[in-house]
């Protein structure tokens, strides 16, 4: 099912040829053949993984700020404020703030024993997202293309939809040491996302076919420096980019634009004007056009979870801004067998600890912090466990105390999932193999199915 | 407490004799439960750092005893410093941290040091602050031993290096039977050259002479004339602003502007222009609010200087009015922890090559840096006061600025603030302030010594620690107090006329100068031992240098990093400039130079350029720089052989030049220059002032606004926390931390950047109009050579202006039609911008 290592040797082979119609005098051929030995290690073609994978994607929906576990996922009766009941015929508890999603429990996979390592924001973020915050790393969604490479040679293959400036900001889609066709592609704002965030796809005055031809001209001169220059990957990077490029003009504003949908489907999302749900119902049918195209990891940004004070007025807010879109896009997967072979994550950098009962409607008494010991993250799809929940915090909700699971873990089980093996998927930069999990990671094999 | 002491010595003084069974049981059955239960964890050979160097788990452990001496001394509970801490008689000594013992325990321990100390553990005593699990010691990381003064080695093929360090390389290649390349031609060195010296591409008229005559002399006389000119500091201040990790904003979550940073980084340039050695410019930029000025002018220039340590990103402490006293004071201490670490870490990776800030919650685990090292130099950074926001620096000149004060109150939650901050300035213009932090160290320092003069009176008579020590130092304090003195004269002596009030960021003397405790796993109320301040304890040699009881030790920690003798310093400077020019560092990570970061690959070369930058050049970036530029190695081609890539693929032997993709500044220059539009003079007013740049400013289009001017790009205000569309998309990093080198991505987004962004558009439209528009280019072919020499510094080949000529063709039937001409033209500019042969330097 996955296609050799040369396959996009082949592609720009045929690219070389078309490129050098009216070109003569370069030795083609030569080149060719250069082409056909070098090494892909830098290539984003598609590589087999280390066993049959569970999912062949993965949908980050990330909640940045730190959500609550008492009060969504994880009911602690004398310490949850808002209801709580049980649905589905999994039972799972789910709040009141969560009246969509709540009909998908049995979709969910609720890891109830997450902890963490620094209850500082932007450390933590950089944490989730790399595995470290001391040194600049990957991004997982780097890491995962490193290892799958790309099912589309339309777009790119690790696409953030609206990320935000703060919290690790770049840094949270970066690939760091790892070659740069690896890093994720930012589009999007929380305010605006769609045909529109497909920035420079546009604004030449030349047509496609003008474009086309400058291209073209351009390849040859990349080309020529390509017969001195043969093993720079960097060369080859950069004649791949253009091509990359030139076809994203067309589909990548094509896959962004999310209006193109029936206004049934824009309705099931929230994407109505001025609704609390319409930005991030945006970025869940983006989500989900993208996963069609198959892009390999794509991460949405929801902020701001960071709710120390005011919690029923501000948490609510955030939870009707995503439980309809996010039920929306779990259910639109489903419908088109796309949740089979596509993991949905769900969660911020950490959790909340929690209050009194009581102290939550005294505005300046019922104050939250941030929680490292015990949060709560969910998945869906590719192949974990269904209306489950995965280990348990404390009577408070102050400590996971079973089932923990660190964010090494969950890097590790995320990557199992896509059938590679953390501690294979290694990457020798400055006489060192790293890895996403560092010296840490464990599976957690008790959430697969 | 005394009364416990007294109580030992009467009726315990005939106790069991040393070493008996009785002391020995007392021992396995009171003390060593007690030992493992509440010390072990900070005293033993299992903790990541041996408190004050003492460990508790072995006999010959408290025998020892750490830093301040033996632990027990048997037999004698009053002389047994052990003793001393679990009484908490000594303020600065108190053991358990968390709390006393139990009166059982103390008594105990008392008991079974009267009857002797019987203790049966073997075992080994640990030296202070050294661990068996570090991954090597000092004297088996290369980078800590001395630089040697290697000899220019032997080369068989003699008539090839041009300059002693040629040989190096040479000399190796050979041993690896590696050929280097041939020479890249002269057009190909001059756009090297340009780029690298300047950040900018070659004008018309350096192309002209190198091809009139390609021979050295020409690219060496442009070589002088570039380095000489004002862009060789903005381009190697651009460097430097990188290590510094230079910015506008303090970044994090709130990401407020530094609206005077921009003094610290007009500062490096300007440093860089007129060459102050590299000693020079460290010892400023860690003190040079310290630093005798003989006019206001250098006084100014010092104190902007200071800039470095206050430029960091960093955390603000968040006070609400509902937290309590304990949150305020947790949240207020997290952050000068964190300014130090920021501090710390940009002298240690930025300076030193060292990754001093692991050793902030436990020893590094890698190089032999204890976390007392660490908290050594935190103790002269918490001794320094940064100023990065409200109330800013006072310097020279009238306020320039819209908005020369904040509401100082939002950070700190005082109101009264802002008046507190203008009464500042008046005073400024009315007394001499600037002197100030010398009358508090006079006073202090009166103060100590007498109150130590008092102390020695009393014939050392049951003093205590802190008491022995002030006592041990008063004749450093009496020198101390004499040199003070003198700066304080020499201060009132700074000539000319006071200037006005202007504002900048930097750093001072904070109001007391403290030693701080150790933070066990660097967590802010978990507080150990104190420190005295000090620098790092794996550089050896002649480096010992005492910090003054009342100053913070940042003029000492300068001296102590510019010493000659220094192993990192030099090292550190000359591999980055290395780098920079030859695309790799003989040591590849640039900021690392500890046991995880790597192996240089021409050790000798490294310390015989270290060597020579010191002694040879007195430290002259500017003479260092143009010895590597007019070598051999650097003027190689940039051209791949077979058979050397078959020996070396990853070119560590440098048998070739590597191309470099421009910087994002450098690509942006390139394009506005090409394009005739690159404004050349320095932006005269506050960048973030004039693009109106608040912390709440939004919209995505805003940072557009900072490129306004075409002003060349190191001016463009670096935002944390939102980079400007090109500055992301050509890899310039968030500058949150040291980072030396530069990342380079390859995507197709600056694919299309390229393609359909307005920078290249226009760009190609300008080169087209210029080329259109010139009538001395009489017909295509002139047109086309002025063409390549304006985008690529050189002259095309004859099948390049056979294919030119066609797509010129396909997009204009004849002459006729302007607007077709002028499309066609831009058209093959742009496959020209595009193109690696612009977008790298080879």
């Amino acid at each position: 099912m996955f296609l050799s290592a040369t396959d996009s040797a082949s592609s720009r082979r045929r690219f070389l040829q078309a490129a050098s119609c009216g070109f003569g005098s370069l030795a083609l051929a030569d080149l060719l053949q250069a082409e056909v030995s070098r090494s892909s290690a830098d290539s984003l073609s598609r590589h087999s993984p280390h066993f049959p994978p569970r999912a062949k994607r993965v949908i980050f929906l990330n909640m940045q700020g730190g959500p609550t576990a008492q009060e969504t996922f994880d009911y602690k009766p004398g310490v949850s404020h808002f209801a709580f009941k049980q649905y589905g015929e999994s039972g799972q508890w789910i709040s009141e703030l969560f009246p969509h999603l709540s009909k998908q429990a049995d979709r969910l996979c609720v890891l109830q024993g997450m902890h963490t390592s620094s209850p500082v924001h932007n450390a933590a973020s950089i944490q989730l997202h790399t595995g470290n915050f001391q040194f600049s790393r990957p991004s997982m969604g780097s890491w995962v293309l490193y290892g799958l490479g790309t099912e589309n040679d339309n777009l790119p293959g690790f696409i953030s939809l609206a990320p935000a400036a703060q919290w690790g900001g770049p840094k949270l889609y970066d690939s760091a040491f790892l070659p740069s066709t690896y890093q994720g592609s930012p589009f999007g704002s929380g305010r605006s996302l769609g045909r529109e965030s497909a920035t420079n796809t546009s604004g030449s005055p030349l047509s496609r076919t003008e474009m086309r031809r400058v291209l073209d001209r351009l390849q040859q001169r990349n080309s020529q420096r390509l017969v001195t220059d043969e093993h720079d990957p960097r060369l080859n990077g950069l004649i791949q980019s253009y091509e990359l490029g030139f076809r994203m003009q067309e589909h990548l504003p094509e896959v962004l634009d999310w209006s193109q949908e029936t206004a049934a489907t824009q309705q099931a999302y929230g994407i109505r004007n001025g609704a609390p749900t319409e930005n991030f119902g945006r970025q869940c049918l983006v989500a989900r056009r993208l996963t069609e195209a198959g892009v390999r990891f794509i991460e949405l940004y929801h902020a701001n979870w960071d709710d120390h004070t005011d919690l029923f007025g501000e948490l609510p807010r955030h939870c009707r801004e995503v439980d309809q879109p996010i039920a929306a896009l779990l259910d639109d997967l489903a419908q088109r067998d796309l949740l089979r072979d596509t993991l949905v994550l769900w969660g911020g950098e950490f959790g909340r600890t929690p209050t009194e009962k009581g102290d939550f409607s005294v505005r300046r008494g019922g104050e939250t912090g941030h929680n490292i010991q015990g949060y709560t993250m969910w998945m869906a799809g590719g192949g974990t466990r269904a209306g489950f929940a995965h280990g348990q915090k404390d009577d408070r909700g102050l400590e996971a105390v079973t089932g923990r699971v660190h964010l090494h873990d969950l890097h590790a089980t995320m990557l199992h999932i896509l059938g590679l093996d953390h501690e294979k998927l290694t990457y020798r930069y400055a006489g060192r193999d790293f890895r996403l999990t560092d010296v840490h990671g464990k599976v957690v094999k008790e959430i697969l199915v | 407490m005394i009364l416990l002491v007294g109580l030992g010595d009467s009726s315990f003084a005939q106790g069991d004799s040393p070493g008996s069974d009785t002391g020995l049981n007392l021992f396995s059955e009171r003390v060593l439960p007690l030992l493992r239960k509440h010390c072990y964890e900070c005293h033993s050979h299992e903790s990541d750092e041996a408190e004050g160097g003492l460990v508790l788990d072995s006999r010959a452990g408290w025998q020892k005893g750490g830093t301040l001496g033996p632990a027990v001394v048997p037999g004698n509970p009053e002389k047994s410093l052990l003793m001393r801490a679990v009484l908490y008689q000594d303020k600065e000594l108190q053991m358990p941290p968390d709390g006393k013992l139990p009166a059982d325990d103390v008594e105990s321990l008392r008991r079974w040091i009267v009857a002797g100390a019987a203790d049966p553990r073997e075992g080994p005593v640990k030296a202070p602050n050294s661990r068996a699990s570090y991954a090597v010691s000092a004297a088996d990381l290369w980078s800590l031993r001395p630089v040697s003064r290697a000899s220019v080695p032997a080369v068989v093929d003699v008539s090839w290096p041009r300059h002693d360090l040629d040989r190096f390389i040479l000399a190796r290649l050979e041993k690896a039977e590696i050929e280097p390349v041939s020479d890249a031609v002269p057009e190909t060195l001059l756009r090297r050259i340009c780029f690298d010296l300047t950040g900018l591409p070659p004008s018309i008229d350096q192309l002209d002479r190198v091809l009139k005559d390609p021979g050295r002399t020409t690219l060496v006389a442009i070589v002088d004339e570039l380095i000489d000119s004002p862009a060789f500091g903005e381009r190697w201040g651009r460097h430097w602003l990188d290590t510094a990790r230079y910015a506008d904003t303090l970044g994090g979550d709130r990401d407020r502007p530094m609206r005077f940073a921009w003094r610290y980084r007009n500062w490096v340039i300007d440093a860089i222009n007129t060459d102050l050695p590299y000693d020079r410019f460290l010892t400023e930029q860690l003190a040079g609010d310290l630093l005798p000025a003989e006019n206001w002018q250098q006084r100014e220039r010092q104190l902007i200087a200071t800039g470095f340590l206050a430029v960091g990103s960093k955390p603000l402490p968040r006070i609400l009015p509902i937290q309590t006293e304990q949150e305020q004071t947790a949240e207020y201490e997290q952050a000068a922890n964190d300014w130090a670490d920021d501090q710390i870490d940009a002298v240690g990776r930025g300076m030193l090559g060292l990754t001093v800030a692991c050793a902030r919650c436990h020893d590094h685990k890698f190089d032999p840096i204890p976390t007392r090292d660490y908290y050594a130099l935190a103790g002269i950074f918490h001794s320094t006061e940064l100023r990065f926001s409200m109330p800013y620096f006072l310097i020279a000149d009238a306020p320039d600025e819209d908005y020369p004060f904040e509401p100082w109150y939002y950070i700190t939650g005082e109101p009264g603030a802002v008046e507190r901050a203008e009464k500042m300035v008046l005073q400024w213009q009315q007394a001499d302030i600037d002197r100030r932090p010398l009358r508090a160290r006079l006073r202090m320092l009166t103060a100590a010594i007498n109150r130590a003069e008092a102390l020695s009176a009393r014939n050392g008579e049951s003093l205590s620690v802190a008491e022995r020590l002030l006592l041990d130092r008063l004749p450093s304090m009496k020198a101390e107090l004499a040199e003070v003195r003198q700066q304080f004269v020499d201060a009132g002596k700074i000539a000319g006329p006071k200037p006005e009030v202007r504002l900048a960021i930097g750093a001072r003397e904070a109001a007391s100068v403290i030693d701080v405790p150790v933070l066990l796993k660097g967590q802010w109320d978990q507080k150990r031992n104190v420190v005295p301040r000090g620098f790092l304890s794996c550089i050896s040699g002649p480096l010992t240098m005492e910090i003054p009881l009342t100053s913070s030790g940042r003029l000492e920690l300068a001296r102590w990093i510019t010493h000659p003798e220094h192993q990192l310093t030099a090292r550190v400077a000359v591999n980055r400039v290395w780098h920079h020019l030859l695309g790799r560092g003989i040591v590849e990570s640039l900021d690392n130079f500890g046991s995880t970061g790597a192996k240089p690959t021409h050790p000798e070369l490294l310390d015989w350029l270290a060597h020579r930058f010191i002694h040879e050049h007195n430290w002259s970036l500017k003479r260092f720089v143009r010895e590597i530029v007019i070598s051999r190695t650097y003027q190689l081609a940039a051209v791949h052989s077979d058979e050397a890539f078959a020996k070396d693929p990853s070119v560590e032997l440098f048998w070739r030049m590597r191309p470099r993709r421009l910087e994002a500044e450098a690509l942006r220059d390139a394009l506005l220059q090409v394009g005739g539009r690159l404004t050349l003079e320095r932006p005269t007013q506050n960048p973030l002032a004039a693009a109106r740049y608040t912390n709440n400013t939004s919209g995505d289009k805003e940072a557009s606004l900072f490129e306004q001017g075409n002003h060349r790009s190191i001016y463009t205000p670096v935002v944390r926390g939102r980079l400007t569309e090109f500055q992301v998309q050509f890899d310039q990093p968030v500058p949150d931390e040291v980072n030396s080198a530069r990342n380079t991505s390859t995507l197709a987004s600056q694919a299309l950047f390229m393609m359909n962004g307005s920078l290249a558009q226009s760009t190609a439209q300008a080169v087209a109009d210029r080329i259109l528009n010139d009538r001395m280019l009489v017909d295509e072919e002139a047109r086309l050579l002025r063409l390549y020499a304006v985008v690529l510094a050189r002259r095309p080949s004859a099948e390049e202006g056979k294919a030119d000529r066609q797509l010129l063709a396909s997009f204009s039937s004849g002459a006729s039609n302007p607007g077709e001409l002028r499309q066609a033209w831009s058209s093959l500019c742009l496959s020209m911008l595009m193109s690696a042969d612009f977008l790298y330097r080879f």
